[in-house]
């Protein structure tokens, strides 16, 4: 009823406003940049180019052939892309396409509340990708931004800082209420499937040949945090398993095909066997981030029982690595116990065991024929490995990043010739020539160590350290590690990268990676501190889960019930508006009208009660002339009065002259009182 | 424009019309004076404010389906954005003190214009103002302090009025909200007929032409000047002498010489007959020229006389006449 008789107006944007709304649109879809195709982008900046022109130059309309030609365009290049982007891109290809055309038909208040939606939206979709601190702050402010050009369509003023303040303030106010909705509000499974985010996978692949982890030790990005429940045990004894390689073509090494297929049939076996778990206990919470792959990253050997808790399904594998079920593709916690000090004595099938020697015929002859020597002279296994070992220590192998490149018979090459090499390289020749000399060896792909922050007491563990090493079968005492990189390069297993390494050839082409300047110690403690605080945002924000959040509230309110989440999120609501309105009340009282204002509103209520009614209209000096034909003895006083207001009010006085005749206006508005006192 | 409404519908409609403005007139009841307040305040999301809610909703689903938190965050940021703009929208008209004028006056298919002045502590934005039907007027920016705005009305016939209760809404701050409150000023807007040019041929046309008829007055009396005296109130404005007031001599007024003993008499009898409303309207026009001539006249309705005279009150008086001549 009250829409109807709205009179419709015509629907404008200051021009401050547009381009506020422009720039607002630029920043949106910049975040988007990463996921989107070169096509969509040359479309999308065309349509906001297009509106910027129309901004420069108001008189200056785009024919409607141009935006159908785009639209066209758009439509095209999503339908072409489509097949190879999946459906969330295509999806979020096709809200930036429209949000972007959106800005260049602009004609109705519709129009401009539909933009404004559609950019929150995009912020939005934006966190399906990263949940970064860093991320989720930008899109805070971005959040306020995108609120302020709505506000200030509301109140149009000549810049746009005013409306940007009030739209802070209120997003600031709104803060307490939505974190107690975040802590409270029940968290609901989801209802259906939904396409997930597939991005080129991050981190360790699936396959590994010489030379690639290379490429890994150059990135500074965070493959995972850990945080130890119990006491974290020494740096050299963290090797993270990511996935075991036991296939090997003659160049690559890879995971068995078999292997993961096989895990599906029997494994409650496995879990009926995994349980002879010995040894200390150790406790941690991971916080991986995305690596679009399935691979998770424990210690070994982890206790089945111990991932059942977690809000993901994990499944143990025999090769004692952990899988999830989805890719990760957004942050993810979870909790895992083991058992360090438990043999590895999974019984090996005889077809595994085949797998685990295998070797392709005729490759890498001078290491296979070396491998034979070796199970002559050295009948015992381990020490047939430690002979290995002594022959990397010995001879003068060489650690480095940057290796020489390798062909044909790469390992006999590396071992004979090149001698210069990083952890795939050395583990690679260990695991071969362990094979070869008769023994079931594989390689472990995963990372090692991990940065310590004391601040909040959790390990980092970036791609740099990404590591290989070597497993091999003991009858009796099950797989051993033996990593062949100790033999070569001691403090990279005892430490990490030295830095001479990582200057190497690390991050040459990022100036502002704060790992480049490790060596400056205020740089060092900056990024310890972004560290601890983004560690602590995945933690508590990232990490809370439903399970999380019934842990904690029936901490604190004891048994879970509906009617009291009810109640919480009522009590806030309602204390919230209570402040805001006692805020408000107060804020209209510490600012009272001008002073003169008030004073004759006063003198006006008095006239009021003797019958004298100030017409609106009416200036103060023709009422002044009403005033005195009705008390003809005020003439002086109100005439002066008058006056004094009227100078006040309407002259641009100095602050001295003000004053002054402040206290003129001050002395007739007594004078004025008394003498109408004695009206009756 | 008439479209067909069920007639169901159309009392229903009516009926509950009537409900809620006599439940309105119980809750705000008229006064010359008003201060807006949770009393008389109404609040309700707009149309924006709906699409926004289920946009909320749509984000917690797709947090929920992601398991995202961050997105689930944004949502319940929103929500309590959502909160926290309606207490904003409420606290944008709460405070305000509204006064008006009871009465106005105009012609018709003219707008008119009612006084309402504006006493605020606080800045406030985005207000409309409008009389049921009337067109509005916007201020898009209220400062502190005292402000008057003009609402205008617009009638297309003469007669007494009541534009009924004033609206006042706001979309202040992120257009989710419509705040809205219908005060009662008792206005009453006097509707005087449209002033309608009479052309010489057709004032010989009107009736007899008499020794003191309108024609020969019009032109005497304006020309003599006689003398200046202290202007008193209701004195027509366009007879104060700026020249004098500017030198800071005080308010006075021309006076002309006149032949006081011959005023002349508007008939309604003299008018061109073209149909009673007309000849109303020709009478407004010559009333309006007598006025500002300066000119002694009395108006000649039939069953109703003014004698003759002048002033503002005189001229206020004569064009009363016209707007509740029966019909």
């Amino acid at each position: 009823m009250i829409n109807q008789s709205f009179s419709p107006e015509r629907f404008s944007l200051s021009p401050q406003n547009s381009w506020a709304l422009l720039i607002c649109q630029c920043l949106n879809l910049s975040l988007l940049i990463n996921e989107l195709s070169v096509w969509m982008l040359a479309i999308i900046s065309l349509c906001l180019s297009g509106r910027a022109l129309t901004l420069i130059k108001p008189t200056l309309k785009l024919h409607r052939v141009i935006i159908l030609l785009l639209a066209c365009a758009g439509c095209l290049a999503i339908v072409v892309t489509g097949q190879q982007l999946g459906v969330l891109l295509s999806m979020l290809h096709l809200l930036c396409f429209a949000y972007s055309l959106k800005g260049l038909e602009l004609n109705s208040r519709k129009d401009f509340y539909q933009i404004v939606l559609l950019g929150i939206f995009i912020l939005a979709s934006v966190l399906v990708f990263s949940q970064s601190l860093f991320i989720s702050f930008i899109i805070f402010c971005l959040f306020i931004l995108n609120i302020t050009v709505l506000l200030a369509y509301f109140c149009p003023t000549q810049n746009i800082k005013n409306p940007l303040i009030k739209s802070t303030k209120t997003v600031i106010q709104s803060i307490p209420l939505a974190i107690v909705l975040f802590i409270v509000f029940p968290r609901l499974s989801p209802f259906w499937q939904v396409p997930s985010a597939k991005s080129a996978q991050i981190g360790l692949s699936e396959s590994v040949t010489p030379g690639d982890i290379a490429n890994l030790a150059r990135s500074s990005e965070l493959a995972f945090r850990v945080k130890f429940t119990s006491d974290i045990p020494k740096y050299n004894q963290l090797y993270w398993r990511a996935m075991v390689m036991d296939e090997f073509d003659g160049r690559t090494w890879q995971q068995s095909k078999n292997s993961a297929l096989k895990n599906k049939d029997n494994s409650t076996n496995i879990t009926g066997e995994m349980t002879k778990l010995v040894g200390p206990q150790t406790r941690y919470q991971v916080i991986a981030e995305p690596s679009y792959q399935k691979w998770l990253f424990s210690l070994a050997v982890v206790d089945p029982k111990s991932l059942e808790a977690n809000q993901i399904s994990i499944l143990p594998l025999p090769n004692y690595t952990i899988k999830s079920s989805k890719a990760i593709s957004q942050t993810t916690s979870y909790q895992v116990t083991s058992y360090t000090a438990t043999m590895r004595n999974y019984s090996l099938s005889d077809n595994q065991r085949l797998t685990n020697l295998h070797i392709p015929r005729g490759n890498n002859p001078r290491l296979q024929a070396q491998g034979e020597r070796l199970n002559l002279a050295y009948p015992d296994e381990v020490q047939r490995a430690q002979a290995i070992l002594d022959i990397i220590r010995e001879q003068d192998f060489y650690y480095t990043l940057t290796p020489p490149l390798l062909s044909g018979h790469e390992l006999d090459q590396f071992f004979y010739q090149t001698k210069k090499g990083f952890c795939v390289h050395y583990a690679s020749v260990f695991t071969f020539m362990m094979r070869a000399s008769g023994v079931p060896a594989r390689l472990v792909a995963g990372y090692l160590g991990g940065e310590y922050n004391k601040q909040s007491g959790h390990l980092s563990i970036y791609q740099y350290d990404a590591h290989a090493w070597a497993e091999i079968w003991v009858e009796n005492k099950g797989w051993l590690r033996v990593d062949p990189t100790a033999a070569v390069n001691p403090e990279r297993i005892e430490r990490g990268l030295s830095q001479e390494l990582q200057q190497d050839g690390l991050f040459n082409n990022d100036l502002l990676n704060l790992h480049r300047y490790k060596h400056l110690a205020w740089v060092n403690t900056l990024r310890l501190q972004l560290d601890s605080l983004d560690y602590q945002w995945a933690r508590l924000v990232l990490g809370y889960s439903s399970k999380v959040q019934y842990d904690l509230l029936t901490r604190w309110f004891g048994h879970f019930q509906a009617w009291k989440i009810a109640a919480i999120i009522g009590g806030a609501l309602a204390l919230m508006m209570l402040i805001m309105w006692l805020v408000n009340i107060k804020k209209s009282k510490n600012k009272p009208l001008v002073k003169w204002l008030t004073q004759y509103q006063q003198i006006l209520a008095i006239l009021k009660t003797k019958g004298l009614e100030k017409p609106v209209t009416m200036p103060a000096n023709q009422f002044s002339d009403l005033v005195i034909q009705r008390f003809p003895s005020l003439t002086v006083t109100f005439i002066a009065y008058s006056q004094c207001f009227e100078a006040l009010m309407y002259q641009a006085l100095t602050d001295e002259k003000k004053k002054q005749r402040l206290s003129e206006m001050k002395q007739y508005q007594k004078q004025i009182k008394a003498q109408l006192k004695n009206f009756k | 424009m008439a479209t067909f409404v069920p007639p169901i519908k159309s009392s229903l409609s009516r009926f509950i019309k009537r409900r809620f403005n006599r439940w309105l007139k119980r809750r705000i009841p008229p006064a010359s004076h008003h201060k807006l307040s949770n009393r008389n305040i109404f609040i309700m999301p707009s149309l924006l404010g709906f699409a926004y809610l289920t946009f909320v909703v749509l984000l917690f689903l797709l947090a929920t389906n992601y398991q995202n938190n961050i997105i689930m965050l944004l949502s319940y940021l929103m929500a309590s954005l959502f909160i926290t703009t309606m207490m904003h929208s409420f606290f944008n008209l709460s405070g305000i003190e509204l006064s008006a004028d009871k009465n106005s006056a105009g012609y018709a298919k003219k707008n008119i214009f009612f006084a309402i002045k504006i006493l605020s502590v606080n800045k406030r934005s985005d207000l409309h103002f409008c009389f049921d039907d009337q067109q509005a007027f916007h201020l898009s920016q209220c400062d502190q302090g005292e402000q008057t705005v003009y609402v205008s009305c617009h009638y297309e016939n003469r007669g007494i009025y009541y534009p009924g209760r004033l609206k006042v809404w706001s979309e202040y701050s992120l257009g989710l909200f419509i705040t809205w409150t219908r005060i009662d000023f008792g206005n009453q807007c006097s509707v005087y007929p449209q002033a309608l040019p009479l052309r010489d041929s057709q004032r010989n046309f009107s009736g007899t032409i008499k020794e003191n008829s309108f024609v020969e007055k019009y032109k005497s009396g304006v020309d003599d000047f006689f003398e200046l005296k202290t202007h008193i109130l209701g004195e027509p404005l366009s007879r104060i002498a700026w020249k004098q007031f500017a030198r800071g001599q005080g308010r006075l007024t021309k006076h002309y010489h006149e032949q006081q003993g011959t005023s002349c008499w508007l008939k309604i009898t003299d008018m061109p007959n073209n149909g009673l409303e007309k000849q109303l309207q020709y009478l407004c026009f010559l009333i309006n020229e007598y006025n500002h001539a300066g000119q002694i006249f009395g108006l000649d309705l039939g069953q109703e006389k003014i004698m003759p005279a002048q002033g503002e009150h005189h001229f206020k008086q004569c064009l009363m006449a016209l707007a509740i001549f029966p019909k």
